[in-house]
């Protein structure tokens, strides 16, 4: 009987499996709900090499795209750099993940992989902005009609592109149908849903783009599984000032107003207070969501959570620190300038204030579309966001940033700095960060200013 | 559904225990009518209003803002906003923001007093005027469309059912018992169970009184994934209908290192928000029985309540049974085009039996998978006992191979 492989949600069944190759096949698994073996969808490769190695005929219902030309529009000279990742990740049998700072050309470099690759490919990315800026670029370099998975497309062809999100809905199907796969921000892929989206494709041939693979969960070995191991890596600091901007980073500590001070110290108490009489630890792993608890079951709790938003709300965004928003926006008069908050309230706080353009995921694709826009031809000359603009979007224009209030995630700020790292000739980046002085934001700035990208930096 | 903020459960020893509340506690049928009456009345309203209204008697309710938060979230769920934006507004916003760009290109942010006044001498409008209007479409500013009401008391059976669900999202499977089931009612679990997807392993119980089912999706058995758990939690309403059961979930929450028993049965009278969509019978179902009746008189088809049991420990739900005025009974199971998994597992199933018990009919759509016009191909099975329809089987397509049978 010939051995035969089929595509089935996200796996593989494999029948007639010849009993000396099945030991060294160790994803393989006799299902017994079914009746049949069994493997998960990536391992598709590891299977097809295994049997060609023992000289094995089969079937082959799996794979269901062929060899694919993506001859290149115009010319692409790669930057030395962009080469040697190429080559790295051919030599590793085309898988694998490319470190490399924002703004250090990743795009090019897949448009290079998709080239030589020469299968139906499928791009994926975090957000639906990120989704339009890579069909914009693969249909400039390859001038052939590009699917869409997400925001509303549900277009598929032998080139597309996907929000991890959508893709993960087409992938217990649709797995097959591509040779090639590109997760870019790739440090998303070890997520808890996002991995399903490679584990369920039989892509033999894959590669991860990001500039941060550090996890705060440490999974960073389920990319490499998932993806292929590192094989290239240059840091924010081995290209700036050649590839990237020449940049400064500036701590402001704002001082609070007398008023907003005592509020914020009031407020504070009340929540301490309650921790202490409650015997909560927030240091313990599961500290916040005894609060959480412990605040739904009494009037004194529910002051205690009111309490805790209050100075947080506070320290993140007083009206001092509008004040040196102001101050700094007039003092960078002809620049460009994104200003980044911590959550959607404070940007539509700030953008009502000063009445300036507020990008979330509130805004609509259309007007989305519209501001980033006008901010890249510099119609519109500041632009208020607060976690959207953190991966990948393409500001080059953008030379200020200010970071009003964040989390203390590294990433988050190695990202939102490389949104004003894009090279451009005569460019110097500034990104300043506003704090709250003798507040817990003094902690949360310490955590994030560990990264490498943040050691040659002042404060005020 | 809730979100894990607003589940209340128990943790004792490895097990976990969600929270019910008494569906017939008046104080709780009163709460949960005056938020009702709330989001019944708010047609027209914006979301913050309706939030602030709902918050009045969430905090004058006296009761623990969890429970009252979670009913409040169930309401959301049902209430429908409208989001449009006005182009009008649109092009507002436009206008303003390239002025208060070119102003600040410009050099001309000076004090924020005269900024302000800048504006509103170009829009010829008082500033909070202006303010107010900047981002009146923000979403705590859209305005309720719809919702969809429902009675107190099924709000305080979905805020328990929702309990359960927002678990079994943390769920890497689940294992029911069924004791002296009613077919009709197993057929329609079975149904639910393919349409999110899931697999299982059914077992007859020792005392043969019933089955016991594990239920996972296709990964889980290469690793302990809650990859199907938010498909187990959508399942989850269809066991209610069962009349006598028994659940055992495994549940693996955040910073746990061993996962949690959640146990489960009748006694919860948890009431479904399923329909029972046996009671549902389509009109090209209904003409396919006319038809057949007319034209094959030798045979009665009627609609199937039986359960085959299949070799490997499988059991199937026909959808028709067919018994001819010799007394000769077969089942047919129909496979449609969303039906590719389940046909590749019946193939191989009925590979080893050569009991003519059940006669399939196969879409044709089904054969542009190359994998499955393969199987059918090589199934001997099929040569004898299958058919091919287009959308709906036809009597022309289907009496061949009952002509065969009935020689």
């Amino acid at each position: 009987m010939e051995i035969t492989i089929a595509f089935d949600k996200s796996t593989l069944l494999i029948k007639n499996l010849p009993d000396q190759i099945l030991p060294l096949l160790s994803q393989v698994k006799w299902d017994c709900r079914t009746g049949e073996h069994r493997a998960p969808a990536y391992c598709y490769r590891d299977i097809v090499l295994m049997l060609r190695h023992h000289k094995l005929t089969y079937k082959d219902f799996a794979r269901q795209f062929q060899p694919h030309e993506f001859p290149i529009n115009c010319r692409i000279t790669p930057r030395a750099y962009q080469g040697d990742a190429l080559k790295a990740w051919k030599k590793q049998g085309s898988r694998g993940v490319v470190v490399l700072p924002t703004g250090a050309g990743k795009t090019i470099l897949a448009v290079l992989c998709i080239e030589q690759t020469k299968r139906p490919t499928l791009v994926h990315v975090p957000t639906i902005d990120l989704m339009h800026q890579w069909y914009d670029v693969l249909k400039k370099y390859f001038n052939i009609p590009v699917g869409l998975l997400g925001g509303g497309s549900h277009e598929i062809h032998p080139l597309t592109v996907a929000t991890y999100d959508s893709a993960l809905l087409y992938v217990a199907h649709k797995g097959n149908q591509f040779g090639l796969q590109i997760f870019d921000e790739c440090h998303h892929l070890p997520g808890a849903q996002y991995q399903y989206a490679a584990l369920g494709a039989i892509a033999p041939f894959r590669l991860g783009l990001t500039a941060t693979p550090e996890r705060s969960d440490g999974k960073e070995h389920l990319l490499y599984q998932l993806c292929g191991p590192l094989c290239f890596q240059r840091h924010i600091h081995e290209l700036k000032g050649t590839t990237l901007s020449p940049y400064n980073v500036v701590t402001i500590e704002v001082e609070m107003q007398a008023e907003e001070r005592e509020t914020y110290e009031s407020a504070r108490q009340c929540y301490i207070d309650f921790l202490h009489e409650e015997h909560i630890f927030m240091n313990q792993a599961n500290g916040w969501n005894i609060f959480l608890k412990k605040t739904c079951q009494s009037q004194k709790g529910r002051e205690a959570f009111k309490a805790y938003m209050l100075q947080k709300q506070i320290s993140q965004a007083s009206s001092a620190k509008e004040k040196h928003i102001w101050q700094l926006v007039r003092q960078h008069a002809k620049d460009r300038i994104l200003i980044f908050t911590q959550d959607n309230d404070m940007a539509y706080r700030i953008g009502k204030r000063f009445f300036w353009p507020v990008l979330t995921h509130n805004t609509k694709i259309k007007e989305r579309t519209h501001f980033l826009e006008n901010f890249r031809q510099g119609i519109y000359s500041i632009l208020v966001t607060s976690k959207v603009l953190n991966e990948g979007v393409d500001v080059p224009e953008a030379n200020v940033g200010i970071i009003v209030s964040g989390s203390g995630s590294i990433r988050e700020h190695v990202q939102r700095l490389g949104r004003l790292l894009r090279a451009q000739e005569g460019k110097h980046a500034v990104l300043y960060e506003l704090i709250s002085k003798n507040t817990s934001e003094y902690f949360v700035n310490k955590r994030r200013r560990k990264h490498s990208a943040y050691q040659e930096s002042n404060t005020i | 559904m809730l979100t894990r903020n607003l589940i209340r459960y128990k943790i004792y020893r490895q097990h976990i225990k969600p929270q019910f509340i008494k569906t017939d506690d008046q104080n709780m049928l009163s709460i949960a009518a005056q938020l009702l009456e709330v989001f019944q009345n708010s047609q027209g309203k914006t979301r913050s209003e309706l939030l602030s209204e709902s918050k009045l008697v969430i905090e004058q309710s006296n009761c623990n803002s969890m429970i009252t938060s979670g009913l409040e979230k169930l309401l959301l769920d049902r209430t429908k906003f409208n989001t449009d934006t006005q182009e009008e507004l649109l092009n507002f916003r436009q206008e303003l923001f390239s002025f208060t760009s070119e102003l600040h290109n410009h050099g001309n942010f000076q004090n924020l007093d005269t900024y302000y006044q800048s504006i509103a001498n170009k829009f010829q409008k008082n500033i909070s005027d202006i303010q107010n209007q900047l981002y009146s479409d923000h979403p705590l500013n859209q305005p309720v469309s719809q919702f969809k009401p429902l009675s107190p008391e099924r709000l305080l059976h979905r805020y328990n059912c929702a309990q359960v669900q927002g678990l079994f999202i943390h769920c890497e499977h689940l294992t029911i018992k069924i004791v002296n089931p009613d077919p009709a009612h197993l057929r329609q679990l079975f149904k639910y169970l393919r349409f999110y997807q899931l697999l299982a392993q059914i077992t007859e119980l020792n005392d043969t009184s019933g089955f016991q089912i594990r239920i996972d999706g296709p990964l889980s058995l290469f690793f302990q994934t809650q990859k199907y758990g938010i498909n187990l939690a959508l399942f989850f309403p269809a066991i209610l209908h069962q009349k006598e059961w028994q659940l055992t979930a495994s549940i693996q929450l955040k910073n746990r290192t061993v996962p949690l028993q959640l146990e489960l049965n009748q006694t919860c009278k948890i009431l479904s928000h399923y329909n029972h969509f046996m009671a549902y019978i389509p009109e090209e179902v209904t003409s396919f029985q006319k038809n057949f009746a007319k034209k094959m008189p030798s045979w009665n088809i009627q609609p199937s309540d039986r359960l085959i049991s299949l070799p490997g420990d499988t059991y199937c739900f026909p959808d028709y049974t067919l018994t001819n005025e010799i007394g000769l009974t077969v089942d047919l199971e129909l496979f449609h085009a969303w039906h590719s998994t389940p046909l590749i597992y019946r193939l191989k199933q009925l590979e080893q039996t050569k009991q003519p018990g059940l006669l399939l009919g196969v879409c044709k759509k089904l054969l542009k998978d190359p994998a499955i016009a393969n199987d059918i191909d090589h199934s001997t099975y099929f040569k004898h006992f299958g058919f091919f329809f287009r959308d709906m089987p036809t009597v022309s397509s289907i009496k061949p191979v009952l002509e065969t049978l009935g020689k």
